[in-house]
């Protein structure tokens, strides 16, 4: 006798049937209409960002070379068609409809396929609200992912293998039954990978009573499961790791290892359909046919969306991050500047390189950019700044070199994107490879959303004058006079540019401003009284943070004369209280005494000069 | 007289068959065809696979008539032709020694042109079956999958040596590099791994070997590996490279040894000894002589200006000039004479790589640039050709572009040769085919074929040292994935 799962014993002892329910079948579907809104809404809304930058993330394009990689792998046509979904986000809410539809796919097939009682209805929203909040937990991670595809092919995959089992239902013969656990494993695991197998054992799962009464049956099958992948491997597929055979097509807790929340979501799912195959489902339906609970099923249902919002990722930054990225590409400099001025979250060092932009193309950089960086948290480690704003701001600073190197060792490690593919094209044709940039441009053409922008790129490969009326283009390329240089180490980000800037030849304000930016950061150089004196010479309004720097430098030396430059008299007189405020904190331990003069001085270059390090190896 | 009514009625079937379907009212053009890849002028293996290509002209519609002029011929519709494989080898196979005619035929304003025809030239004498490379991103520091694969040029298709992607875990990728065989046969033969699965895969008469060939003393394992042509022996550059960035040049990075020696690397009794160990000397690349008395190789003297070694290479970078150097070997007691001057590149102001000699003995095919050793980077870097009877060295006629050749080897026959080229976009490597005459001339060169004439500039993945094989590498993948998870048996200096 087999003994009866306790799951089982549990909730059939959970009274959810009440009598004023009774026959009321159209509300279930209510609750998953409304299911489909909360999802919909909460991407399209909420995660709308996140989801676009990933479908810059990733690209789609029809033809044979695409697909072939994803061929050399059982389930890697999964991938394929997941990145053919995630272009939609291209048009958010157009890609949230999608989503949105496949998770109530997932919903009611979960629901068919394992028979779930009508009054245990909300049991088949948990694996389309833990797909929902792998998806939502997603942070920093985007910008690190080898495939972002996993969105959807977990999502297909978790459908396929419901689909597999759902029709097994229809095999009622023992014949049939071998027959078609024969057939999907030849036939789909090619395509499924892990989840055709997946489906396979659901189907043994459920039908367990009727096997294990069968035990050769039973071994036949498990020896099909066993086997014919087997044979796919020594056969078939010459780039699949023996250690990931039958697997290939799951997302793995390894490949996710800095978001490991991601991947607990996934396994919280193959726990749900384990449950629910070995579930007496039928059974408890046969005995309770017209039995439903909508109230109990929408309150508990309406408990996971709720459970979804909570355990969603928060992470202001990132948001921050995205909008920044966002407006950076609409060169919308003003809205970044405001954004700076907010001072509603402590930013990045992302969000600090983001602002000094934007400031700096408004021309306010020397003058408030410590009062941000003073206040920067140290970045997650793991993260390089190179890899997550690398080429945009090389390209923005006119270093088109290192602009193209970062999108080719994006598109190495995490494959060609439209992200990189972008920069790749931009850098190419400020560099003049016309050639290079045209591949580019074929390739940019072939996608989905991306037509007018290959479009554009592509009159400016034929008419190279109009590249000079875009403004993106034309103030890259304005910083472009410097010598070459050999062996310059571009993978530090920060430092790379604030040695270029340092030694930037100085053609108008702007870039005086840009080279002063960087000797101030870089906390004095050779050059400060030269280039101070370019501000006078040219009778430029002094900058505030220059003239800070004025009255700090020249405390130090008393050969240079600082009356010569206009200086304000607020900034002398609180330069004064900085130094009695420092003389008064010096027997106070370093990082008590920093705190306390942040409190007072914490948006001055002489903070940042005593007490925060220099931009290093981010 | 009997030739010629042969020759009559041969073209008067090759017409009509192709007046089947071409047009038979049509104006004659002289406008070239605009064709990709540039399949016009050449001369091509008699076995090669076909020379499918795309038309640029613009038109409504098109039709393409290729035929021999002993015979054969195909009529194909549109602007893409894809000539089937079968017709294609009876082209080939009947039209050995002569030449082919591609006439195309287009239809503009309901009006057919026929444009001035292409002819090629079909050589007697075969291309090796196989040629092998790497597939890798043109990529700087990064890396992440890999592949070595052998393509079959009599046909299209391409199947893997070795990917790193079935070894690969938890996102570790190794690098794979360095593929050589023994006299173009794959029974004997070498490839690298290195990083967390590194060491050398070695096959030694079937037999696969994992080996370390890092020792204690050595600057690094075996990074150019060149077998000797009769001996289980495989002579070694040993090199500590550096990599540094352009700021602005478009040649982007530049790869330097900052230190580099030669050693030789004995497959049967897992030793090794030097070559050359000079410490003010850069060696490079050992290539052998088709008999194996003579060892040839790359060589800059570099005299240290700084006091900072990896700084005063990168500073004086373009000072750096390689020549190309031999030495005798005795194989009966393994021991190498004195190294001799073959090119004194640096006497011209230039710097000669990768010497590889025709299976003949009589030639010499080395690139030039203008400094340095990695001159896949180099846009200045030709193929050198030089005549080892007379000494005679010129660039190589008809082959070289404004852009990077490189990396070359010869068929076995010494009629073919291969090599990269990045004249295609500047940035992707890829496989270019030419005839080598007699008289020590090539004719140009042309891609490897692909079935569709789209690929290349459809494909992101550079084609990295070339090399022909006559036949294929017969340990499977999945044998190199077992053994490389292996530890490696390590090699010891002598």
């Amino acid at each position: 006798m087999v003994t009866r799962p306790i799951f089982a014993k549990v909730i059939n002892k959970f009274p959810l049937s009440s009598k004023k329910n009774k026959g009321n079948n159209y509300s279930l579907y209510v609750i998953t209409i409304l299911f489909f809104l909360f999802c919909l809404l909460f991407t399209g809304i909420y995660k709308k960002d996140i989801l676009f930058r990933i479908q810059e993330f990733s690209i789609f394009l029809p033809g044979k070379e695409f697909i072939k990689p994803y061929l050399e792998i059982p389930g890697g046509l999964l991938k394929y068609a997941a990145y053919y979904l995630i272009q939609f986000f291209y048009h958010p809410w157009l890609g949230c409809t999608i989503l949105a539809s496949l998770l109530i796919v997932l919903q009611i097939l979960t629901y068919k396929a394992f028979n779930i009682p009508k009054k245990f209805y909300f049991l088949s929203f948990l694996p389309p609200t833990f797909i929902l909040l792998s998806i939502l937990k997603l942070d920093y991670i985007i910008f690190k992912m080898s495939g972002n595809e996993y969105i959807y092919s977990q999502l297909i995959g978790f459908i396929c293998s419901l689909f597999i089992l759902y029709f097994y239902c229809f095999t009622k013969t023992i014949k049939s039954k071998i027959l078609y656990c024969g057939l999907i494993t030849i036939l789909l695991y090619p395509i499924l990978g892990f989840f055709a197998l997946g489906g396979i054992i659901l189907c043994l799962c459920k039908d367990y009573k009727t096997l294990l009464e069968r035990r050769k049956i039973l071994f036949l099958i498990i020896a099909f499961l066993f086997l014919i992948p087997l044979l796919y491997y020594y056969f078939i597929y010459f780039s699949l790791n023996s250690n990931y055979i039958y697997t290939s097509g799951l997302l793995l807790s390894q490949h996710y290892s800095y978001s490991p929340g991601i991947w607990y979501m996934i396994l919280s799912i193959l726990i749900c359909f384990v449950c629910y195959a070995f579930s007496p489902f039928k059974r408890i339906n046969e005995n309770n046919k017209t039995k439903e609970n909508p109230l109990v099923n929408s309150i508990l249902v309406f408990i996971l969306c709720i459970i979804t919002v909570v355990f969603t990722n928060h992470d202001k930054n990132l948001k921050n991050i995205l909008l920044l990225d966002k407006w950076t590409k609409e060169q919308n400099w003003e809205s970044i500047v405001q954004q700076a001025r907010k001072k509603e979250i402590v930013p990045t060092p992302v969000e600090s390189l983001y602002y000094n932009l934007g400031l700096w193309k408004e021309g306010y950089l020397c003058e408030e950019m410590f009062d941000y960086t003073n206040n920067t948290l140290f970045f997650m480690s793991g993260y390089r700044l190179v890899d997550i704003v690398g080429s945009q701001l090389y390209f923005q600073y006119g270093r088109m070199n290192y602009c193209y190197r970062w999108a080719i060792e994006s598109m190495t490690i995490n494959g060609l994107t439209i992200d990189n593919l972008i920069y790749m094209i931009k850098s190419s044709l400020v560099n003049g490879e016309k050639e290079l940039a045209e591949k580019y441009i074929r390739t940019l053409h072939k996608t989905k959303f991306y037509k007018e922008d290959a479009q554009r790129f592509y009159n400016y490969l034929k008419r190279p004058e109009l590249m000079e009326k875009d403004t993106e283009f034309v103030e890259a390329m304005e910083l472009m006079h410097y010598q070459d240089i050999l062996g310059e180490e571009s993978t530090f980000l920060e430092t790379c540019l604030l040695n270029n800037f340092k030694n930037i030849e100085v053609g108008n304000p702007s870039e005086l401003e840009l080279c002063m930016s960087a000797i101030l950061s870089l906390k004095g150089d050779r050059n400060f009284w030269a280039k101070s004196m370019e501000y006078t010479n040219n009778n430029l309004l002094l900058p505030r943070y220059v003239q800070e720097a004025i009255v700090l430098f020249g405390h130090d030396n008393q050969q240079v004369n600082i009356n010569y430059f206009p200086i304000q008299n607020n900034i002398k007189t609180r330069f004064k209280q900085f130094l009695q405020a420092r003389e008064t904190y010096k027997n106070i331990e370093n990082e008590k005494a920093s705190s306390l003069m942040k409190e007072q001085y914490g948006d001055t270059y002489w903070y940042y000069y005593f007490y925060i390090n220099k931009p290093t190896t981010r | 007289m009997n030739k010629i009514i042969k020759y009559i009625i041969i073209v008067s079937l090759s017409c009509s068959s192709c007046s089947i379907n071409i047009p038979k009212e049509y104006t004659e053009s002289h406008i070239f065809p605009d064709i990709y890849p540039d399949y016009t002028d050449l001369i091509i293996p008699p076995n090669i696979a076909p020379l499918n290509f795309k038309i640029n002209n613009k038109a409504e519609e098109y039709i393409t008539c290729i035929s021999g002029n002993k015979g054969n011929s195909i009529v194909i519709k549109g602007n893409t032709i894809q000539i089937k494989e079968s017709k294609w080898k009876n082209i080939l196979e009947n039209n050995k020694g002569d030449s082919y005619k591609i006439e195309i035929f287009i239809k503009n304003n309901g009006k057919w042109s026929k444009l001035s025809a292409i002819e090629n030239y079909i050589s007697q004498d075969n291309i090796d079956p196989y040629l092998s490379y790497r597939l890798i991103e043109p990529g700087y520091v990064v890396y992440k999958k890999i592949s070595l694969k052998q393509r079959n040029l009599t046909n299209f298709q391409e199947k893997d040596i070795f990917n790193n992607n079935i070894i690969a875990d938890n996102n570790n990728y190794t690098c794979l590099n360095c593929h050589a065989y023994q006299n173009y046969q794959t029974s004997n033969m070498q490839f690298h791994a290195r990083g967390e699965l590194g060491g050398t895969m070695i096959v030694s008469d079937g037999k696969l070997q994992k080996v370390d060939l890092k020792t204690d003393d050595l600057i690094s394992a075996g990074v150019y590996p060149a077998w000797h042509p009769h001996k289980k022996l495989i002579a070694y550059s040993v090199n500590q490279t550096g990599q540094v960035f352009h700021s602005k040049d478009l040649q982007k990075v530049e790869v330097q040894d900052l230190i580099s020696d030669l050693i030789l690397y004995d497959v049967e009794n897992n030793s090794i000894s030097y070559i050359v160990n000079n410490e003010n000397d850069l060696e490079t690349f050992p290539a052998w002589s088709p008999d194996g008395k003579t060892l040839y190789y790359s060589s800059a003297q570099y005299m240290p200006e700084l006091g900072n070694r990896s700084q005063d290479i990168i500073v004086n970078y373009r000072n750096i000039k390689y020549n190309i150097l031999s030495i005798p070997f005795s194989s009966e007691n393994k021991t190498f004479g004195i190294a001799d001057t073959v090119f004194n590149a640096q006497s011209i102001n230039k710097s000669a790589t990768l010497p590889r000699i025709s299976p003949d003995g009589k030639y010499l095919l080395f690139t030039l640039g203008d400094y340095g050793n990695f001159h896949i980077w180099h846009k200045s870097s030709d193929l050198w050709i030089m005549n080892l009877e007379t000494k005679e060295a010129k660039k190589l006629e008809n082959v070289n572009s404004e852009d990077v050749e490189s990396y070359h080897t010869w068929s076995s026959n010494g009629r073919w040769i291969v090599f990269s080229s990045r004249r295609d976009d500047g940035s992707y490597t890829r496989p270019y085919l030419s005839y080598f005459n007699e008289k020590g001339q090539a004719s140009k060169p042309f891609i490897v074929p692909q079935k569709d004439p789209d690929f290349y500039p459809n494909f992101y993945k550079s084609y990295n040292i070339p090399e022909f094989m006559i036949e294929p590498v017969k340990t499977s993948v999945h044998e190199f994935a077992v053994s490389m998870k292996k530890v490696p048996v390590k090699a010891s200096l002598k």
